[in-house]
């Protein structure tokens, strides 16, 4: 399905940076517990406001609370909100775009105009809507987050499944009697996989960026649930005396959706055959 | 084997009368037009004309696959006496790979780039027969064992694009003859294929209807390949049959107009070297037919009487054509 076999670092090196950040990013989510050496939630008034030190390596914020094991945990609602969120705009706009693609004609039409729709809001408005209707908690920002990425990915599903339609294969199913879902999942979905694969690790970074943002703003994760986002915004109010308060999320946002960035631009060369070589 | 009589018992198929059209801003567009047609077991019928003379669209009507848009207008469709047009598309999707094959025109297109050659060969198996994956496996590399694909086993378990253009074109004959259908449709199978690999597999289409007395319908445009297979053979015009008989009275006795320029029109492998003469004009759009014959704005031999709808003459024996000056010396000659 993916061709990994003419893969060298040589020629895909941001591809492996990428790779490596993302690997980090993901792994210090998952071990949080472990590699954090405080609790994010335990507060320590004897060390306010302090600055880099032995104890805390990046500080602690205005309760006391080690700033590098909140980033790290951070981390864990960020991969948990982007996995979430581009797992249900994959989902339903392939689901959506297949459908469109395939059967055409009002369907189509109907699909189609209703992504439109929704492409139409700039994204952080429709999440702050969708927040502001659905209740502001880690779960709605999710699916917030997720529905807006359905009309991207039901955009290219149904490209990418147009093309494939035209493909004679498509056809020859057909003709040996194939039924129309068997058709759309054995003979389609593969093809049109690749490309949703490569928008995703994109999406993936989107949603990271959406989720700190919808944070900041106070629509996501609540305090004391440590998130870049609303790391950030208490930041904001001692970048004078502490300013590694809105640095140190502030750096690992912008490594976490470079990471990503790196990722999905990698792959899509190496998965694009006009572009390999 | 000889060709059987017209009349034999029951064909595999029959095509009576068959009128499909295309609606157009102009007007609907009648792509194919009082359509008759018929094959016995394990004959090889040939579907000559040229591109957009709606031979495909014949073939796929079969399938029942018509594109969307498309209308059935008047006829019927009979496999083995079964009227196919009354069926839902359910019963004629069980009827699909099953009963009738189809290999379509590109073959090097037609198998899945990113699915195993091996399943997709034994796909028709799992879809109507609910044979078990391993049995379906060993069924497929039997099958492209069948047409000659050397080192089966390790072949199934390859991509499409690791096969050759004529490997790929077996593949789809392996697949096409999975259930030993009664009637396999083959479009233009051999126009993409090199001229050796061509001989290959016509070769395997001669085989396959001895061993199976599969009814075979041929579309081409190929006359080479009609003269060297078929047993008989329709010519189609612009959306209708034209001429119908069989293959060596057609070469050897062209009657419509229209197949003897497409014959003059076509380099002969054997005898002297001749000039080929193109037929002049253009195939009319199916809105813009002429009202009587539709040949007739391109016809040499066309009198005042060529303005109105066309009889078909008896030429010989089971050789007839849709011109009223068939079988004249002077159109013959």
């Amino acid at each position: 399905m993916i061709a990994f076999t003419n893969y060298s670092i040589r020629r895909h090196g941001l591809l492996t940076v990428g790779a490596i950040i993302v690997a980090a990013v993901v792994l210090s989510a998952i071990f949080a517990p472990w590699i954090a050496p405080y609790s994010p939630y335990d507060l320590d008034v004897t060390v306010m406001l302090h600055g880099p030190s032995r104890a805390h390596w990046l500080g602690t914020d205005e309760v006391g609370r080690d700033v590098l094991s909140r980033t790290i945990f951070a981390a864990q609602i960020s991969v948990k909100v982007a996995l979430f969120a581009v797992a249900i705009g994959l989902i339903g706009g392939t689901i959506i775009g297949m459908l469109a693609a395939y059967c055409g004609g009002t369907v189509d039409t109907v699909l189609m105009r209703l992504m439109e729709l929704l492409f139409s809001f700039p994204a952080i408005l429709l999440a702050v809507v969708l927040m502001a209707s659905l209740g502001t908690n880690v779960l709605n920002a999710m699916l917030a987050i997720g529905i807006i990425f359905i009309p991207g990915f039901a955009r290219l599903a149904r490209a990418s499944t147009l093309s494939a339609l035209q493909q004679q294969y498509v056809e020859a199913a057909r003709s040996i009697g194939m039924s129309h879902s068997r058709i759309i999942l054995r003979e389609l979905l593969p093809n049109v996989v690749t490309p949703l694969l490569v928008e995703a690790a994109v999406a993936f970074a989107y949603a990271v960026l959406l989720e700190s943002a919808l944070s900041f703003l106070g629509l996501g994760a609540q305090p004391p649930e440590p998130s870049w986002g609303n790391m950030l915004n208490t930041g904001r109010g001692f970048m004078a005396q502490a300013p590694w308060l809105s640095i140190v999320p502030g750096l690992a946002l912008f490594l976490c959706v470079l990471g990503f960035n790196l990722l999905g631009d990698g792959l899509r060369d190496m998965l694009d055959p006009h572009l390999r070589d | 084997m000889p060709p059987l009589p017209q009349d034999a018992a029951r064909q595999t198929l029959e095509i009576r009368d068959l009128s499909i059209a295309f609606p157009t801003p102009r007007g609907s567009a009648r792509v194919v037009d009082h359509v008759s047609l018929s094959i016995g077991g394990g004959e090889i019928v040939g579907l000559i004309g040229e591109s957009g003379s709606g031979k495909t669209l014949t073939a796929l009507a079969v399938l029942g696959m018509t594109p969307r848009g498309a209308r059935i207008e008047s006829g019927s469709i009979l496999l083995g006496g079964e009227s196919l047009l009354d069926k839902t598309e359910r019963e004629r999707r069980a009827i699909r790979g099953d009963r009738v094959a189809y290999i379509p025109q590109d073959a090097l297109r037609s198998l899945n780039p990113t699915l195993r050659v091996g399943p997709q060969v034994g796909e028709p198996l799992t879809l109507h027969r609910a044979t078990p994956w391993t049995v379906a496996k060993r069924k497929a590399v039997e099958l492209l064992a069948a047409v000659h694909l050397r080192d089966p086993a390790r072949r199934a378990e390859e991509y499409p694009h690791q096969f050759s253009g004529g490997m790929q074109q077996r593949a789809m004959i392996a697949m096409g003859l999975c259930l030993e259908p009664q009637l396999l449709i083959a479009d233009e199978p051999t126009t993409a294929l090199d001229v050796t690999v061509q001989a290959q597999v016509l070769r395997l289409v001669r085989e396959i209807r001895k061993e199976h007395r599969t009814a075979i319908l041929f579309i081409t445009h190929d006359l080479g390949v009609v003269a060297d297979l078929c047993d008989r053979v329709y010519v189609m015009y612009a959306g209708a049959v034209v001429e119908e008989g069989p293959v060596d009275r057609i070469f050897e006795r062209p009657s419509h107009p229209y197949t003897r320029g497409l014959l003059r029109a076509t380099p002969a492998m054997h005898g002297p070297k001749e000039a080929l003469i193109p037929i002049p004009g253009q195939v009319p759009l199916a809105t813009e037919r002429p009202k009587g014959c539709r040949f007739v704005d391109r016809c040499a031999f066309a009198i005042d009487s060529c303005h109105s709808p066309p009889p078909w003459v008896e030429v010989e024996a089971r050789h007839k054509a849709l011109c009223i000056r068939a079988g004249e010396a002077e159109v013959a000659a």
